[in-house]
């Protein structure tokens, strides 16, 4: 079984994503204190080594920042500085993988060090690959939210910039990602032209990343996959470890019917600290498990055009009326209208 | 640019307690105490804010001026009528019948002469205004709002500009007057980022954003849009003479040479650029996000 934390566990190092949000606010015109207000930091913790922060307290930060610059694009600018602060055994393994399939892999090993915020699943329909990500922690408040998308937007962004620079311009055209955004589009639209180079679209169901399949298995020119598995060997400084919130959703993945009692002796704990650790983590079971199911639908219709008996039978509905009326809970569209939606915008392009 | 005037007026501040003091002093030293039960504590609540308002103006005003002809008219003005208000709130505590008659007539003389004083500061004030919209030409139009700053440039933000669209896309749906905009991206800024850091990188984008400004006509405008992005607004302009004024400007900022610890940095001021005519019955949004695609189709197949 995975190590995993929680909420309020100091297991962060401060100087990753605080530092920076602080440095640039002040650069900005905002004093470090208001940046830090509620968060029960201050600003000499920041520059030691050992100062370990949870994720309560970064979720306070990134809130208060979202308040106090909005229109900045901190999250595309904190992307960039992200990318370049990250461990350097975990980075080195990562740039060094062989094709994007094995990035992906490599992300996944070496989550905690690169970016334990969220997780992705994967799936694939005829000619795609979709990542579709969530929360790994807690569920964040919406302006938090939305700084993490941007934030793991422009991280790939960068990562991608970084890995296919060295290659003729063609071969960049040709690793075009579409991100789906669950957010509005927002007033501060020109921070996503000027940091995006993908295609992108808001007010999405889920927060997915999608891709041609044959880009995921296209060998990059100039890697070198042995140096890949070399840096996966050094040891690592800290014990691997997922978000609470992500691990009760790979615990429901595993275990679709299990009831709050089996999930909760999973965990060694009675059934009701699980609800109130769910709570604690702004969510339930329910709605994780809705989670889960709806952004599997979606992939099942949107993307692989099943029908809805396909998709009833898939998620083991007993009905098709049942599915339909869970579908529209979740969406606010039942099936039929979402297909309608997707036909009209195909023929839109 | 000093940010804070504090320090600068040690001279002024020391004036204004002197006067103060003065004036507490020669109160209390002139006139009687009234007895507890004639004073009249709406009035007192009354005049002592009168008093410590016109405090505060004082206090705003030295915070935000440098030295000069205007702050010390205004400085005077406002010390002037602050006296007044402070003898008319003490004479509230002391009894003014039984002082120097000359002491009850002084309660409204200095806001008299403040007033003058402060009128003429203003016609002053009015003339430094006129000097300060020229140098904010291409910078502003017809509308100030400094919360729309962009504290790295400062130049305005991408919201400004998106007011000023608006504006002039109802005057080209109502006028069929046309303008173009432009997006001029700095070329392998991230680069430029990561390697000298971010202090220089942001001085980089004040510098080149100054550049823009200096090489525009009369009536555009610049504002910084996000990132290494800035964006300009040509009114009445067609696409062809746009482009010339940005050829323009471009080949201006690619001269631009930073210094770093005495030497040069080459090459870190080549921009890309690209503009747009605004067409009937465009929205904003659309207009920005067709003018970045463009910009980004150009950038990916040069």
């Amino acid at each position: 079984m995975s190590r995993f934390f929680e909420i309020n566990d100091s297991v962060f190092t401060a100087h990753s994503l605080i530092l920076p949000i602080v440095e640039m606010a002040s650069q900005r015109g905002i004093a470090p204190d208001k940046i830090l207000k509620g968060s029960k930091l201050f600003y000499t913790d920041l520059n030691s080594h050992y100062k370990k922060i949870s994720f309560a307290q970064l979720h306070t930060v990134i809130f208060n920042t979202t308040k106090l610059l909005s229109a900045e694009g901190i999250s595309f600018l904190l992307s960039e500085r992200l990318f370049h602060s990250m461990p350097s055994n975990a980075l080195q393994a990562l740039l060094h993988a062989a094709h994007l399939q094995q990035m992906f892999r490599v992300s996944q090993l070496r989550q905690f060090e690169l970016f334990p915020y969220m997780f992705a699943t994967s799936y694939r329909s005829p000619n795609q690959v979709h990542f579709v990500i969530n929360f790994a922690i807690s569920e964040p408040v919406l302006e938090v939210r939305c700084f993490f998308y941007e934030l793991l937007a422009g991280l790939i962004e960068c990562l991608l910039k970084w890995r296919f620079n060295t290659q003729p311009k063609t071969a960049v055209k040709q690793h075009k990602l579409h991100i789906r955004f669950p957010m509005e589009q927002p007033a501060y639209i020109e921070q996503f032209h000027s940091h995006l180079n993908s295609d992108y679209c808001f007010s999405q169901p889920a927060f997915m990343i999608s891709l041609e399949s044959i880009m995921l298995r296209q060998k990059h020119a100039d890697s070198l996959p042995a140096m890949t598995r070399f840096y996966l060997k050094q040891p690592i400084l800290s014990q691997p470890m997922i978000g609470f919130k992500q691990h009760i959703s790979q615990l429901i993945t595993q275990m679709p019917k299990a009831t709050s009692e089996q999930i909760a002796q999973q965990l060694n704990i009675s059934s009701a600290t699980l609800k109130r650790k769910l709570k604690q983590h702004n969510t339930t079971l329910k709605t994780l498990k809705d989670e889960l199911q709806k952004q599997q639908s979606l992939i099942y219709i949107t993307e692989r055009g099943y029908s809805n008996e396909q998709v009833a039978t898939a998620l083991a509905f007993n009905d098709i009326t049942n599915f339909r009326r869970a579908f529209k809970r979740w969406t606010g569209k039942t099936p039929s209208e979402l297909r309608a939606c997707i036909s009209k915008s195909i023929t839109h392009y | 640019m000093q940010s804070n005037f504090l320090k600068l007026h040690t001279q002024l501040w020391g004036i204004l307690l002197l006067c103060i003091l003065l004036t507490t002093f020669a109160v209390a030293a002139l006139a009687p105490l009234k007895p507890i039960d004639q004073i009249k504590w709406l009035d007192c609540l009354g005049e002592g804010g009168i008093a410590f308002m016109t405090l505060l103006w004082l206090v705003a005003t030295l915070l935000s001026r440098p030295k000069g002809k205007v702050t010390q008219l205004l400085f005077s003005g406002l010390t002037a009528m602050h006296i007044s208000m402070l003898l008319d709130f003490l004479d509230e505590f002391y009894n003014f019948d039984h002082a120097p008659s000359w002491l009850g007539g002084l309660e409204a003389f200095p806001a008299l002469i403040g007033m003058v004083l402060m009128s003429i500061a203003m016609y002053f004030w009015y003339q430094e205004q006129q000097i300060i919209n020229f140098m904010l030409n291409k910078k502003e139009r017809f509308y100030r709002e400094h919360g729309l700053t962009d504290f790295i440039s400062g130049l305005y933000r991408a919201d400004y500009m998106k007011q000023q669209i608006d504006k002039e896309l109802l005057t080209l749906k109502h006028h069929n007057i046309q303008f173009s905009l432009a997006l001029i991206d700095i070329k392998n800024f991230s680069k430029f980022n990561t390697k000298y850091g971010t202090t220089k990188a942001n001085s980089l984008l004040a510098d080149i954003g100054q550049i823009i400004l200096l090489n525009l006509r009369d009536g555009d405008l610049a504002c910084r849009y996000a990132s290494d992005r800035f964006i300009i607004l040509m009114p009445n302009t067609n696409l062809p003479s746009a482009n010339q004024v940005i050829a323009q400007v471009s080949s201006m900022v690619s001269q631009h040479t930073p210094y770093s610890k005495g030497h040069t940095i080459t090459g870190c001021s080549n921009v890309h650029w690209l503009c747009v005519q605004a067409q009937i019955n465009e929205q904003q949004d659309s207009l920005l996000s067709r003018l970045n695609s463009q910009l980004n189709e150009q950038k990916s197949t040069l």
